[in-house]
């Protein structure tokens, strides 16, 4: 049996770290982004070498079917070595032709020529929304070279990471760009050709109300992006938003009114006015929070629903693969440098986390990621991956949660989780944990 | 050893208010003496628990057999008995005091007398002993050593002009106390080869020698072999080992003879068979009466514990027997909550012995445990004459069938400087305290006397005092008696039920206002559900305090970066185990520390 798998390639890399932002992803200078890509591409070989390779396996591995260069912002990086990253990976794997490949991009890396005098308009209310100390130009440069690079890689679907499409909004969060920036990248990438574009979109900020977030999305809605990605804004500890808004935080977890934060009522409001509004524009959503035109659902993050293989690159990647789970190490310093100093030394030191998964872990990462698709999961499909388990692990549960109305039998075998479900994904799907 | 001189023999403990650096004396003694080295010392060599080292208190009486070289050139024994400093613990410095035939008073050259000196100090006349004063921190700036030499001689009426001024920090004239301890304090008296006649002043357990008795000799000698009776239990048993306390050690002798402070194993099966107070005889030749021992102490803070998990009931049982072998008050016995399932209902002598005995259950015992709020012992008449002992508000008979309610008071004293008399008054009318008197030491001290509810202060009148004082007021109490007094039983209900482990008794002046805390405080512990919980206040059927816990509406894990499904699985595990530490009341699941933040509601 030939197994399609999937490749990430982590881009830790930003102009300037979010206000909410508690990823992976730091400014850096050119030389230790260069640096980064050197390693990567070191990696890229080694992980072809030993997943790859693996001579007498039954099951070998077949070609990709999707890649997905994520961050941080990807956009960061100087055309060459974008186009350095895929020539690696289309010499060390076998890309399908019809594979889907993404990358996340920021619309304030795309600037057009003579930023300097665009970048000082950027700000709405005539003060500067930011300074610019620090930020690197060449970040923002080279559009054009920068999208032929994109193109002859084969990348062929962008995700913008826009977040709102009010500028204050956008000047809260610490975002780089304006909405008109946006606008006018979104339609260049549109005249390049690209016709696979998702926009990342966040509901729920400080200060939002409903109105203002179903301004955005039918502003968004309207442009036909095939793919609108709609979170609600999570506060993470260690984030410049959590120090602000942490009594509101604490205030919102007791169920009481916030001061800034949209209540727990307010969030649940947008939340289901997204699937309104954007079903009006003939989105479907897939995912909890995931939104496409027919047929443009992103194959790379159904992989990861659907317990598919993949590979990742770079500090922080995750990787599944023949049932093993892997976690790369975090911290860049003691990335760089392992593959291209320490040559055979390596593997021991790139993974911070290897876990085998054994029938139990398995059964319940089938169930609580499976749950977070729209179409749930199907009782014939895990009962052929293990056989007699929904009885003796589930079907208890099963029942006990339809009865509270959070899972639901929507047609014979098929089941999801219900619109309350969704709403307390976490609570329910802590149940998909066997005892 | 058989022969050891009685006259060279000093028996004595150390005796202050708290942190008035009486373990600090005593390791100074220690070290002086050349026992160990300083190397070797760890600081406070008596305090041998880790939980006492980690408070900086003394919670057991420890003793130490040392030997000094005195100026005369003769070198005498001293058995060094130390004792606990807070007003819980009062116990037991009187069962070192029995063992002793001195005491050296250390007061600190800054504070002066303060409440449990006094009471200290009182302990010690009741046993006859002769007090030394030792006037310490002599370092500090603020010493006054004349002013508090002067305090002494006003307040207890004891000779102190030639009182050691020392700084035990520092090992500053340490000698002189030395050198006091053989002039002043009496050398002890008893005939070797009368009857045995010895007093159990504490025993430990250990699971390789089985129960330790430590005793003090009055009369007569025992060695191995020597066949022995408990004068109280009546237990008999042939003696395995006797000996003499190092530091930190148990040291094997042929003999203990009258004078003398050591240990005794014997072939005893039951820990109960040893009772701390009881007297030691020869079983073929026993002495005409018991020793008087000491007064009984009982507990007079209640509180039901529970094991976390079930299981461990067993487990928690025998626990709590071994640490009653070596602290007599503390009082057990078995209970069952609706809400909490098989516990013990335990009796101790104030807030911080309750603390202390949970710590230890936890830490030596690595027993997980649910406390409930503690409750004071009420006197219940009933219309039909029946009087009862309430421990547990749980048991409250119904209200119809009572006619009269009573609580402990306690007759405290308060120590404070006069800038703080009238907050310091303020707090105890406030506790409805009833004012007794108030006494000027001198121009800028006083000692307040005010009769209080016991219930009024157990919980948190301690830290209130020292908040209200910036730390400054020392306090002591004594139970004084019970007086009538209205009081309800205040029941917590979470979702319409009511849940037993959470009732307490209360004045009815304060229900409100206790009631009003405790929904507060379930409220932050109470994890939101799927649906609304009330939380209430109730008097019967009269609900008095309302809280809500509101329905949890949204819970969604964040985007999952990369495909790091291992950390999503992290959270989910995260949730899951949280659940696992409730405990299920009706449809609810209340967290177990829920039971134990109602402990402390602030002051205010």
């Amino acid at each position: 049996m030939v197994k399609k798998i999937g490749l990430y390639i982590h881009i830790p890399f930003c102009v300037r770290k979010c206000n909410y932002c508690d990823f992976l992803s730091m400014p850096a200078s050119e030389e230790v982004k260069k640096a980064y890509v050197d390693e990567l591409i070191e990696e890229i070989k080694y992980k072809a070498m030993v997943f790859m390779d693996m001579e007498g396996s039954s099951d070998d591995p077949g070609a990709v079917e999707s890649i997905y260069i994520g961050g941080g912002t990807p956009s960061i990086l100087m055309p060459e070595d974008i186009r350095r990253i895929m020539r690696t990976i289309r010499q060390e794997y076998e890309i399908d032709n019809t594979a889907e490949i993404s990358m996340e991009i920021n619309p304030g890396t795309l600037e057009f020529e003579n930023s300097d005098d665009e970048l000082k308009n950027i700000n709405n209310e005539g003060e500067p929304s930011f300074t610019y100390n620090g930020i690197n130009k060449s970040d923002i440069m080279y559009r054009n070279e920068k999208i032929d690079a994109w193109k002859e890689s084969g990348i062929n679907r962008l995700s913008i990471g826009l977040q709102s499409a009010d500028n204050k909004e956008l000047q809260l969060l610490g975002r780089i760009h304006t909405y008109e920036e946006f606008l006018e990248n979104y339609h260049f990438l549109r005249e390049k050709g690209f016709n696979n574009i998702n926009v990342d979109l966040m509901s729920a900020l400080p200060y939002q109300s409903e109105v203002n977030w179903q301004s955005t999305l039918e502003k968004i809605a309207s442009l036909k992006p095939e793919h609108i990605s709609a979170y609600s804004l999570i506060i993470e500890e260690n984030t410049p938003f959590f120090e602000r808004f942490r009594e509101d935080v604490a205030i919102r977890e007791k169920g009481g009114k916030p001061r800034v934060l949209p209540d727990e009522d307010d969030e649940i409001s947008m939340y289901e006015r997204t699937g309104e509004i954007l079903s009006e524009y003939g989105y479907k959503r897939y995912e909890i929070s995931n939104y496409s035109q027919p047929g443009f659902e992103c194959r790379h993050n159904i992989r990861y629903w659907k317990r598919g293989d993949y590979i990742g690159f770079g500090i922080g990647a995750a990787s599944l693969f023949k049932d093993k789970r892997y976690k790369n190490i975090s911290d860049i310093k003691d990335y760089l440098g392992l593959f291209t100093k320490e040559e055979y030394l390596h593997y021991k030191n790139l993974y911070e986390e290897t876990i085998l998964l054994d029938e139990r872990s398995k059964m319940e990462e089938y169930m609580f990621l499976g749950f977070r698709m729209s179409e749930g999961i199907d009782l014939d499909d895990f009962e052929k991956e293990f056989p007699g388990a929904f009885e003796r692990h589930y079907a208890a549960t099963f029942s006990d949660l339809a009865s509270r109305a959070l899972l639901e039998e929507y047609k014979p075998g098929r089941w999801r989780l219900t619109d309350r479900g969704v709403n307390i994904s976490n609570y329910v799907l802590s149940f998909m944990l066997i005892e | 050893m058989a022969n050891i001189d009685q006259s060279r023999i000093r028996n004595f403990c150390i005796i202050a208010h708290i942190d008035h650096g009486k373990s600090t004396l005593a390791d100074r003694i220690i070290e002086m003496t050349g026992l160990l080295t300083s190397r070797e010392m760890q600081s406070q060599v008596l305090d041998n628990m880790d939980l006492e080292r980690e408070r900086g208190i003394t919670i057991k009486a420890q003793a130490v057999r040392i030997i000094y070289k005195a100026k005369d050139g003769e070198e005498y024994i001293f058995n060094l008995i130390d004792t606990p400093g807070h007003v819980d613990f009062n116990y037991e410095v009187s069962r070192s005091l029995a063992a002793c035939d001195g005491a050296v008073l250390v007061v600190d050259a800054a504070q002066g007398i303060e409440a449990q000196t006094l009471a200290n100090v009182y302990l010690a006349l009741d046993h006859d002993l002769d007090i030394l004063p030792v006037i310490n921190k002599i370092d500090l700036p603020s010493a006054e050593p004349q002013r508090v030499i002067d305090e002494i001689e006003d307040v207890i009426g004891i000779e102190a002009q030639d009182a050691p001024l020392i700084s035990a920090k520092n090992g500053t004239n340490i000698e002189a106390v030395l050198e006091q301890i053989v002039e002043r304090i009496p050398a002890p008296t008893g005939d070797p080869a009368a009857p045995l006649k010895a007093l159990i002043f504490d025993s430990l357990y250990d699971s390789y020698k089985g129960v330790i008795v430590f005793c003090r000799l009055r009369e007569g000698s025992v060695r191995v072999g020597t066949p022995i009776k408990m004068m109280a239990t009546g237990a008999v048993a042939e003696v395995v080992e006797v000996g003499i306390f190092g530091a930190g050690q148990f040291i094997p002798c042929d003999e203990l003879s009258a004078g003398m402070v050591g240990y005794i194993t014997a072939s005893l099966k039951n820990v109960k068979d040893t009772r701390v107070g009881d007297t030691i005889t020869e079983a073929n030749r026993p002495c005409d009466e018991p020793l008087p021992g000491y007064k009984k102490v009982n507990p007079m803070v209640y509180c039901g514990m529970y094991p976390a998990d079930g299981a461990k009931y067993p487990d928690l049982r025998d626990a709590l027997e071994k640490l009653q072998l070596n602290d007599a008050s503390l009082q057990f016995e078995p209970e069952t909550s609706v809400a909490l399932g098989f516990g013990f209902r335990c009796g101790f002598l104030g807030l911080l012995h309750l603390e202390i005995i949970q710590e230890r259950l936890e830490r030596e015992y690595n027993l997980d445990l649910v406390t409930t709020a503690p409750s004071v012992i009420y006197k219940v008449h009933k219309t039909d004459g029946e009087v009862i002992d309430l421990t547990n508000p749980t048991n409250l008979p119904d209200p119809a069938t009572i006619e009269y309610m009573e609580e402990p008071v306690v007759a405290a004293e308060i120590m404070v400087t006069s800038e703080f008399i009238g907050s310091i008054m303020d707090l105890c009318q406030e506790r409805r305290g009833i004012y007794k008197s108030i006494e000027y030491i001198e121009s800028t001290r006083a000692l307040i006397k005010y009769d209080l509810p016991l219930n009024e202060i157990i919980y948190d009148f301690f830290d209130a005092l020292k908040s209200r004082s910036r730390g400054y007021a020392s306090f002591d109490y004594e139970l004084k008696g019970y007086m009538r007094s209205d009081l309800v039983k205040l029941d917590i209900l979470i979702n319409k039920e009511e849940v037993d482990a959470l009732s307490f008794i209360v004045h009815k002046d304060t229900a409100y206002e206790r009631g009003r805390k405790m929904c507060e405080k379930l409220k932050e512990e109470i994890p939101r559900h799927l649906f609304e919980i009330p939380i209430q206040a109730a008097i019967g059927s009269k609900v008095i305090a309302r809280e809500t816990v509101k329905a949890m509406r949204k819970d969604v894990l964040a985007k999952c970066y990369g495909g790091d499904i291992t950390r999503k699985k992290k959270l989910l595990e995260k949730q899951k185990e949280g659940k696992k530490r409730m405990r299920q009341i009706g449809n609810v699941e209340i967290p177990q520390k829920a039971f134990m933040s109602v402990l402390k509601l602030e002051d205010g």
